[in-house]
């Protein structure tokens, strides 16, 4: 489990985080949510112990993460970035080397990723050769390439079109399945809405409202009786998902 | 595998793997090796660059002397047919001049008192730097011209004995000084150049992981200590690589300037170029090159390319670990160019006096050390407690450096935008690494 217990954090005057608290259960999709600039990103490199914490602390397992347990997580930052003349593939064995992992076992699952996403071809391209979205995607593999048992994504869905915003999805859910724990930021409600077990919603550095998303749920008064296909159906119709790339 | 083992790898093979790297290198060893042949080349075409000098005197006895005295300068001398009747200039020997037959014209004649006197007439800039030498050298025919009837007395003492006995443990002969301090030189200048293009791709390197994100995914699981570590040694490995190319490149150059000339001769075309001393160690320099450079100044270069590389990579790191653009580094820089620039102006000095306070004192201090001592040791005897506090205080350096830039790195890195100011900058270095 990840405990983030009362942490606080200020730049100067202003405060980035405060008194947040929050728990990740094991093996469940954790949405941090919020409008732009109420915290998120500090919180999660706060989590990551990129940065640190004034005060309150951040356990996973019960112990206080360190560089060792940092090492094992996967993250996804919010600004996106590869080396720019370096093939896919050779960043992704790069990065999982990084993270520890054997050649054999990197090759391997970097396979397995590339086909769960579409990325197959595209891996003996430099990422100026890619289209946004197949960076995105590569981007993707190298935070999960290692398997991590905690994966941090911040705004894991920003650049995405609305086919591969469901590619990534199901990457996500095929995670979780394999037991990864995950906690991911979105400034987005309903994109988020169907994957997230548990959320808190944090504005101006303040948690305003945390706990189980459909006791959240149950708590409000249903108000939509709309019958109609959203424009995301309509979209995905139209353009076939199976002749997609990106 | 080491997690800085990985980021090392990466950093060399990247860059190696680049067509730049490959064409760069390519490009500057075929640079290398015309540049060296290149003095060698142009002597060989056109047949002889010496002064042209143009004698015109009152008589085939004063002719015959002035002729003399000036073989020691290596100017191309001819005995011009006129005869000169006063310090005048002739018009037909100007008008020869103007037609590009002569650099310079020298008229002896007779003073007012019948003693023996010279006008020299210098066309090109360096016959007119000249005029001293040429003095000094006639001195000998005024000396035999004017000498009448003790004349053979005077030739015999002139032909008097003149050797040298080098106390010098270094040099023989002032050939040998020359030739060993160009060689300090030319090494001089290859250390200077790489620890500036070397730091800077340092500086370079960092701040396109910045502005590329790529570090925001290395820093979960690198420390940020780790990505300067693999930094700086990754581009050390590609800066020796390009070294040693270089430095096959140099011996390549020397092979076929030997085949080509021959030693010998190679000398005496360098010789026939100009000043004969410097020419010829020039020439010395490139025909023999690399293989004549004693092992232990071979070794002291790279040992003092690393203190020096090392110690301005952490700087330089550390600034571009600050800034977010490429073309804020030329900026900053600047600032941290002072100390190689001035340890290069010094260098310079300590090639012929090594031994003066200011380039003895700065030969152990950090950032000017490196090029300083390399230079001194090279050329004087250095007393080994000063070498061991100049490589000492270098390492010394490095660590405080490296420790600074980490300090830096973890708080420069995930910030973009502005750059920091001086109170950001402040509390970063005071913060725990």
């Amino acid at each position: 489990m990840l405990e983030v217990d009362r942490v606080s954090k200020t730049f100067g005057k202003v405060s980035a985080v405060s008194d947040l608290s929050f728990n990740v259960a094991r093996g469940t999709v954790f949405g941090l949510l919020g409008p732009n600039g109420a915290g998120k990103t500090t919180t999660i490199r706060i989590v990551l112990d990129i940065l640190t914490a004034d005060s309150g602390e951040v356990r996973w397992d019960g112990k206080r993460v360190d560089g060792e347990a940092r090492r094992t997580f996967g993250y996804l930052p919010e600004e996106r970035g590869l080396y720019p003349k370096m093939k896919v593939f050779d960043q992704l064995l790069f990065l999982a080397r990084l993270h520890g992992i054997d050649d054999a076992r990197a090759k391997k699952r970097i396979g397995e990723l590339a086909d769960a996403l579409n990325l197959t071809e595209k891996l003996g391209s430099v990422p100026t050769e890619l289209s946004k979205g197949n960076q995105q995607k590569a981007q993707f593999i190298a935070a999960v390439v290692h398997d991590p048992p905690l994966l941090v994504l911040d705004e894991p869905f920003s650049g995405f079109d609305p086919i591969n915003i469901e590619v990534v999805k199901a990457a996500i859910r095929d995670l979780v399945a394999r037991g990864t724990t995950v906690m991911l930021s979105s400034h987005r409600m309903e994109q988020v809405e169907e994957l997230c077990e548990d959320i808190c919603i944090i504005d101006r550095s303040r948690a305003v409202l945390s706990g189980n998303l459909k006791d959240i749920k149950r708590g409000y008064p249903e108000r939509t009786v709309t019958v109609s296909a959203s424009l995301n159906d309509i979209y995905i119709a139209a353009v076939k998902p199976e002749g997609s790339h990106a | 595998m080491n997690v800085t083992w990985i980021l090392i790898r990466r950093e060399f093979f990247e860059r190696v793997r680049q067509k730049s790297f490959l064409w760069g290198t390519a490009l500057g060893a075929v640079g290398i090796i015309l540049l060296a042949l290149l003095p060698l080349l142009l002597s060989s075409f056109s047949h002889s660059n010496a002064t042209r000098l143009v004698i015109l005197a009152p008589d085939a006895a004063t002719a015959g002397d002035t002729l003399q005295s000036l073989k020691s300068t290596g100017y191309a001398v001819s005995v011009s047919s006129m005869h000169a009747a006063g310090p005048e200039l002739p018009t037909a020997l100007r008008n020869a001049m103007n037609k590009d037959s002569y650099d310079a014209a020298l008229v002896a004649y007779r003073d007012d008192h019948h003693r023996l006197a010279y006008a020299y007439y210098p066309k090109t800039s360096s016959a007119l730097q000249d005029s001293g030498s040429v003095q000094d050298a006639v001195q000998r025919a005024v000396l035999l011209g004017d000498a009448g009837p003790q004349r053979d007395a005077i030739e015999r003492s002139l032909k008097f004995t003149f050797d040298v006995h080098s106390l010098n443990t270094r040099y023989k002969n002032e050939a040998d000084e020359i030739f060993s301090i160009g060689i300090v030189y030319f090494l001089l200048v290859i250390l200077y150049i790489a620890v500036i293009v070397y730091g800077m791709q340092v500086a370079q390197g960092v701040i396109e992981e910045k502005a590329n994100r790529i570090m925001e995914i290395m820093i979960g699981a690198v420390r940020p200590s780790q990505l300067l570590a693999g930094k700086i040694f990754g581009i050390s490995a590609v800066a020796l690589l390009q070294l040693g190319i270089n430095a096959v490149a140099a011996a390549i150059a020397a092979v076929i300037a030997g085949v080509l000339y021959g030693t010998s001769t190679t000398a005496a075309h360098a010789g026939a170029a100009g000043s004969p001393l410097a020419q010829a160690a020039m020439a010395r320099v490139i025909s023999e090159g690399l293989p004549s450079v004693p092992w232990a100044t071979l070794g002291f270069l790279i040992v003092f390319f690393f203190l020096g590389f090392f110690s301005y990579a952490a700087i330089y790191a550390g600034i571009g670990s600050l800034l977010s653009k490429p073309e804020e580094v030329q900026q900053y820089s600047t600032v941290f160019m002072v100390p190689i620039v001035a340890a290069y102006i010094l260098a310079i000095f300590a090639l012929t006096q090594p031994d003066i306070p200011i380039v003895k004192w700065g030969s152990m201090i950090p950032l000017v050390s490196p090029l300083l001592m390399f230079t001194r040791i090279s050329t004087t005897n250095v007393p080994w407690w000063q070498i061991a506090i100049s490589i000492g205080g270098s390492l010394l350096a490095i660590w405080a450096f490296t420790l600074f830039a980490g300090k830096l790195y973890r708080v420069g890195v995930l910030m973009y935008g502005k750059p920091p100011t001086i109170k950001e900058i402040w509390r970063a270095l005071r913060s725990p690494a």
